[in-house]
């Protein structure tokens, strides 16, 4: 986990290591890779949860990897990926999303506006099928 | 008819969900001696109650879904009430689903309410509504309740 952080190193990251707790707003321009306990508000480019870890409140960030649990509401912008240890519960908001087989998911699960984007072209054909009429 | 279908009631709480034997599901039963199977091909919607074994489902399926295994294919759409084993997704369910094992694959779009022991989502596969994840029992008190 520690090599996937220092790839984004320069972007400013986070590292909440095993037995750390960290409460309060955080703004993390990069990773943000929690192996302890964080509670509050999170907001980061990429999320990375591992097996020990365990975050709540509201979290949003670009894409997410979660091997740990995460609670509360959490937001993917882009790709959420729930490992087979992982655990979601609360609100989950995604644009896409791959689990693993033993990944547990509880709660209410949404799809962001970006799939109304894909539905676009279905409306251009009813379009043209009124005006070919 | 070797079984009464029509008596054959969906488990509503979670005791009788976890209570459930497949092994004595009547259609489970009558395919040991023959792997029996449903397809609902493209051409085809059903409505009402369908209880079987195995199924495949292509067409349409609207009401309630009693099966062991349920396959939605690609362009197959299920919207209802879903009891099963195991659901896998291809195409799009719109359901209360109450199953072990989900597999949401490929294109495979799934909306409503889902209790599930186990869930798996892969491709381009979406999901929203709620999710519930039932408790896994220990094999010493599944082995124990079947007996």
């Amino acid at each position: 986990m520690s090599d996937k952080l220092g790839d984004k190193s320069s972007e400013g990251s986070l590292f909440i290591g095993t037995g750390v707790t960290l409460k309060g707003d955080v703004d993390v321009p990069g990773a943000a890779s929690v192996d302890g306990k964080f509670e509050g508000t999170l907001k980061a480019k990429t999320l990375i949860v591992g097996q020990t870890g365990h975050v709540s409140g509201q979290i949003s960030v670009e894409t997410a990897e979660i091997g740990g649990m995460v609670e509360d509401h959490l937001t993917v912008r882009n790709r959420l990926v729930l490992r087979s240890s992982g655990s979601l519960s609360g609100t989950i908001a995604y644009s896409k999303i791959m689990v693993e087989e033993g990944g547990s998911i509880t709660g209410t699960v949404e799809i962001m506006e970006k799939s109304a984007s894909v539905q676009e072209p279905e409306a251009k054909v009813v379009q043209f099928h009124q005006s070919a009429e | 008819m070797k079984c009464d279908f029509t008596a054959l009631r969906l488990p509503e709480s979670d005791a009788e969900i976890d209570d459930f034997d497949w092994k004595a599901f009547p259609p489970a039963v009558a395919s040991r001696k023959s792997n029996f199977f449903l397809i609902v091909d493209a051409s085809t919607g059903l409505g009402g109650k369908v209880v079987t074994w195995t199924t495949f489902i292509h067409g349409q399926v609207d009401g309630i879904l009693f099966a062991e295994h349920v396959t939605v294919e690609e362009g197959g759409i299920v919207k209802g009430r879903v009891f099963c084993r195991t659901m896998t997704v291809m195409g799009k369910v719109e359901a209360d689903v109450v199953c072990d094992t989900l597999h949401v694959r490929g294109q495979g779009v799934l909306s409503g309410s889902v209790r599930h022991k186990s869930v798996k989502i892969e491709g381009e596969g979406q999901v929203t509504g709620s999710f519930a994840c039932r408790s896994r029992k220990p094999d010493g008190r599944r082995a124990a309740a079947g007996r």
